[in-house]
């Protein structure tokens, strides 16, 4: 079968009758495809078949109406199937991310003692030369912590970046959505950024004070 | 705190930017930048407000890199 062209995609599946359900169990068959995919990458071997076939069946037509909502934003700066397998992938990867918290608890997860608290903890080098700076880092980074982030921002940092829980999921969790959860983090990264700077020290100039010596 | 976590954490302060681009953003320029890179033809030039994002965000990173090699798989 002949691929169709970008213009043709959006010409069929515009149109009425035949020429659109056509295009539209074509699509779907593309949607399908790559949700599976997404989840084969993401998912655990332990999930049970079922559930897979299930959980890409649902992203793949969540897709599908996600992206007939959005046909008219499509640029052609990509293959129309390119443009439309990210709509697959975004919902497929949210249900297995999705899917492999729903039995660990972010509460638990986010009553973690406090950032500040845990960067005490970090075990510093026996160098003393890499100690001094490791410390200074350490002390600097816990007074921008401690005194310029809010309690939201600090969880939020926390648990994104060191805990490395799904932004999507913290999103859901705290009724809130995935842009306002990366503005939010990024206020803080900026903040932490300038307090470091005025203290003369560039966060990725100090990373090799850290790398592993053990 | 594990050293890795501490890494990642000062490597993500450290490349901040004054303006990032949102995650709604990313995923409009996501599927361009999948191309490019999955023929090759990405390099740092290359929608850098995007690849900033990319390396800030690891759920739109995860969805980016599933989308190349979907790309791939279908050359």
């Amino acid at each position: 079968v002949k691929a169709r062209t970008n213009a043709e995609w959006l010409a069929a599946l515009r149109a009425e009758g035949p020429q659109q359900t056509a295009a539209l169990i074509e699509l779907r068959a593309y949607l399908l495809r790559a949700s599976r995919y997404a989840l084969s990458r993401s998912l655990s071997v332990s999930v049970a078949p079922a559930v897979v076939k299930h959980v890409a069946e649902d992203a793949a037509q969540e897709a599908l109406s996600a992206l007939l909502q959005r046909l008219g934003d499509f640029r052609g700066d990509s293959r129309f199937t390119t443009w439309a397998y990210k709509f697959a992938v975004n919902t497929a990867l949210v249900a297995a991310r999705r899917e492999r918290w729903r039995h660990r608890s972010l509460d638990r997860v986010l009553d973690a003692p406090d950032l500040g608290q845990r960067l005490g903890a970090v075990p510093v080098s026996a160098d003393p030369e890499r100690r001094v700076l490791q410390t200074e880092v350490l002390t600097a980074l816990r007074e921008a912590i401690d005194t310029s982030l809010t309690p939201r921002q600090r969880q939020a940092l926390t648990a994104v970046v060191v805990d490395e829980v799904p932004l999507d999921e913290l999103a859901r969790h705290w009724g809130s959505n995935r842009n306002a959860l990366y503005k939010l983090l990024h206020d803080a990264r900026r903040k932490l950024r300038t307090h470091l700077r005025a203290r003369g020290l560039d966060a990725r100039d100090v990373l090799d004070a850290f790398r592993d010596d053990r | 705190m594990e050293l890795s976590a501490l890494r990642r954490l000062l490597q993500r302060i450290g490349d901040t930017e004054d303006a990032e681009i949102s995650c709604a953003e990313c995923f409009d320029l996501v599927s361009q930048y999948a191309e490019l890179e999955a023929a090759g033809q990405a390099d740092a030039g290359t929608l850098p407000a995007l690849q900033r994002h990319l390396g800030q965000c690891g759920v739109c990173r995860e969805e980016f890199e599933v989308l190349r090699d979907l790309i791939r798989l279908d050359r």
